[in-house]
């Protein structure tokens, strides 16, 4: 597995993360 | 799409550039443009959605859209799953038009891998005829029941939590089982094996992929599609997570190829919901529920990117581990909205 497929396996986890920080941001700016 | 991958990085932007770019600019120009036709300005941080109640960035739409796209993409789902319940819960759009709203996403999320699955023949249109036929159906159907008994939102969040609860189940049993759709995943490209009719008799037809065989009843199908389509089109989801659990247990249907039909689907039974929370409740006494057409097109724009990307990585990405996790979030949802519903809980969301 090179470095391209390992971002590629890791991606999901980085895109979960950055939407439960994108939703505490909204609902700290915006409730 | 699973060959992808080792495609030279060239070729995949120029299947970005030419096939899926197109598709995302068109959704975002009739966002703009659907947004001063609906109510003259564009809805966003400053100024609320009139219909939805809330105010909420562009970005973070289209955003929505992206991510669950791509993450549910991955664990062959549709993005309403998750689309659903983070904009009634977090961007706190809860009251009934949020699902005709979602219902333009999930019509028009799947379009870019209903042309991708033509152009490369995985799809059949005797395996998904009467399944789509019976959604126009429950099409036209299901809004009265979003229009009446679960108008209220703790009905409406009781029901969305036992779907929820229902995918969550699925995603677990997929992780327990380390499935994976890998390489075995229609829409391979072209010189792929297609999914082929291969008798019709009465009222049976029997289909063929990669050496296997599967007899279906279309009287089934219709009735399967048109259950599912009241329930689906009433909540604001594309019917995938009822119609793939039938076929893989009744018909022992791989889920590499329910696709062929359930996408198709998603896209008939999207429209006629459409269709029926626009016109024929209006046309019929009720009053019409319409969507945010600009926070659907703002969704399915990021939805049709999230969805193309999931497509393209998905041979390198740990696929019961995904299961697991997004198992894990979707029970902890559900849990909290049926818990509401019978002991309300002391906070917000």
């Amino acid at each position: 597995m090179n470095d391209e497929h390992k971002l590629l396996a890791y991606l999901p986890l980085m895109v979960l993360a950055a939407a439960a920080l994108v939703a505490v941001f909204h609902i700290l700016t915006f409730w | 799409m699973a060959q992808a991958p080792s495609a030279p990085r060239s070729s995949l932007l120029r299947e970005f550039a030419l096939q899926q770019a197109p598709l995302i600019l068109a959704a975002l120009a009739l966002g703009f443009v659907t947004a001063y036709l609906q109510h003259g300005f564009v809805p966003g941080a400053d100024r609320p959605y009139p219909l939805a109640g809330v105010r909420v960035p562009v970005w973070h739409v289209i955003w929505m859209g992206a991510w669950t796209g791509y993450t549910m993409a991955l664990v062959g789902q549709a993005a309403g799953i998750f689309a659903l319940p983070y904009s009634t819960s977090v961007l706190q759009f809860s009251n009934p038009h949020v699902t005709p709203s979602t219902l333009l996403l999930t019509f028009l999320n799947p379009i870019g891998a209903l042309l991708g699955f033509r152009r490369t023949g995985q799809w059949n249109l005797h395996f998904a005829g009467w399944l789509c036929a019976g959604g126009v159906l429950g099409g036209l159907i299901g809004p009265f029941l979003r229009a009446g008994l679960l108008a209220d939102v703790d009905v409406f969040r009781l029901l969305l939590g036992l779907a929820l609860a229902f995918v969550s189940v699925q995603l677990a049993q997929k992780a327990l089982s380390g499935f994976a759709a890998g390489e075995k995943a229609p829409g391979g490209g072209v010189g792929a094996p297609r999914i082929v009719t291969l008798a019709r008799e009465r009222a049976r037809i029997t289909i063929g992929y990669r050496g296997g065989q599967w007899t279906l009843h279309q009287g089934v199908l219709f009735a399967l599609g048109a259950t599912v389509g009241v329930i689906s089109s009433a909540l604001g989801l594309g019917g995938a997570f009822l119609i793939v659990p039938f076929l893989v247990v009744v018909y022992k249907v791989p889920l590499y190829v329910v696709p062929a039909a359930t996408i198709p689907y998603a896209v008939a039974l999207s429209a006629t919901g459409l269709l029926t929370y626009c016109l024929l409740l209006p046309l019929l006494g009720a009053a019409p529920l319409a969507p945010e057409w600009a926070w659907g097109f703002f969704a399915a724009a990021g939805g049709i990117f999230g969805s193309w990307v999931a497509a393209k990585t998905q041979l390198h990405v740990p696929e019961p581990l995904l299961n697991a996790m997004l198992g894990a979030v979707l029970a902890a949802v559900a849990i909290l909205y049926v818990t509401n519903f019978f002991f309300p809980l002391p906070f917000r969301f």
